[in-house]
């Protein structure tokens, strides 16, 4: 059975309730959908080449990180803003979610700061974080 | 409420269905929950007395495989929203198959992943503090997924009976935007968990 949404016509936003399909033409057809399929592919096609190919990338080495950083973040745009209509959603929506995004992310990203391996190598007093496969917490 | 055609009218004071209101704010949640997983995994990754590291038993030709297979379900799901506006049944029916089936797939390349650390590599659970984030989070993620594809099967299931009587847009829409999601946490999962293994 159908749903359809009705609402308050007193209600604040400009926002849409989707309610016909001429809508979704206006969100952009099938041949964006299969244009960012295409674009998802490669992008990804291009951090697996990233990654295999990191010992070739000489001088450009240290810029593996923030590409793969904007790569992801180009990817995570398509899905979500056009995939998920968040794009199209009203603006109160977007707040929704990204205040939720930027709060989770903080969060994790305060984490990493406060328990990272050199701030535990700091606060027991280690002259130096341990290298990687080391434990930090070496029994006694 | 119902009318005669046996359509479900629901009221609401914002523009928007209040079920897609819930599945945002449920997505906002989730935010918290996969970024606290991501942090803990990343705090921990090198980490451990025994047991094998991330960059011992990492396959990252498997894994993109695996990313491929859920962008591609993710674009099969916009597909079958597309096909429910419509009101086309056999290509609804036919999208929504293939997201199932992209699910389905993605969970046996975890199940292989997870089979082969296990048992080939001897990282458990509670092998080393690598082992537990690592477990923690992708774990995390794959429950996610098998919910995703219980609920797209369900809705296939129902289409599948009900025939043409059944073209639900908002339980799609709904459904999708929950699917997009764990699509877009493997985004991030894949370049901050995999592809920074060596980082």
């Amino acid at each position: 059975m159908a749903a359809h949404t009705h609402s308050d016509p007193h209600a604040q936003g400009h926002g849409h309730g989707h309610d016909h399909g001429s809508h979704d033409d206006a969100h952009g057809g099938p041949k964006l959908y299969w244009a960012f399929a295409v674009v998802l592919c490669v992008l990804t096609f291009c951090e697996w080449s990233i990654f295999k190919f990191r010992d070739h990338l000489g001088g450009a080495a240290h810029l593996m990180v923030p590409i793969l950083l904007f790569l992801s973040a180009i990817k995570f745009v398509m899905v979500v803003g056009w995939y998920m209509h968040l794009r199209y959603d009203p603006g109160w929506m977007k707040k929704i979610f990204v205040a939720s995004l930027v709060m989770g992310g903080g969060t994790g990203l305060v984490l990493v700061a406060l328990m990272g391996k050199d701030k535990i190598a700091e606060a027991e007093g280690h002259p130096a974080a341990p290298a990687a496969g080391e434990h930090a917490n070496p029994a006694p | 409420m119902s009318d005669a055609a046996g359509h479900h009218h629901i009221y609401t004071q914002t523009p928007v269905d209040n079920r897609k209101i819930a599945m945002w704010t449920l997505i906002g949640s989730e935010c918290f929950l996969f970024g606290s997983l991501i942090a803990n995994y990343m705090i921990n990754k090198n980490r451990g007395l025994s047991g094998p590291k991330a960059a011992e038993v990492f396959n990252i030709d498997i894994t993109t495989l695996s990313t491929f297979d859920l962008l591609m379900s993710s674009v099969a799901m916009v597909f079958a929203l597309h096909a429910c506006v419509h009101k086309k049944l056999r290509p609804f029916q036919a999208w929504t198959a293939v997201v199932v089936i992209g699910g389905l797939i993605f969970l046996g390349f975890q199940y292989y992943e997870f089979s082969t650390f296990v048992l080939k590599e001897g990282l458990g659970l509670s092998t080393n503090v690598f082992g537990s984030s690592f477990f923690l989070l992708t774990g995390c993620h794959g429950a996610h997924v098998t919910v995703g594809v219980i609920w797209m099967g369900s809705i296939l299931v129902r289409s599948l009976i009900k025939g043409d009587t059944w073209f639900n847009r908002e339980v799609v829409e709904v459904a999708g935007l929950y699917w997009h999601f764990v699509d877009v946490v493997w985004i991030i999962i894949f370049t901050v968990v995999y592809l920074f293994v060596y980082v």
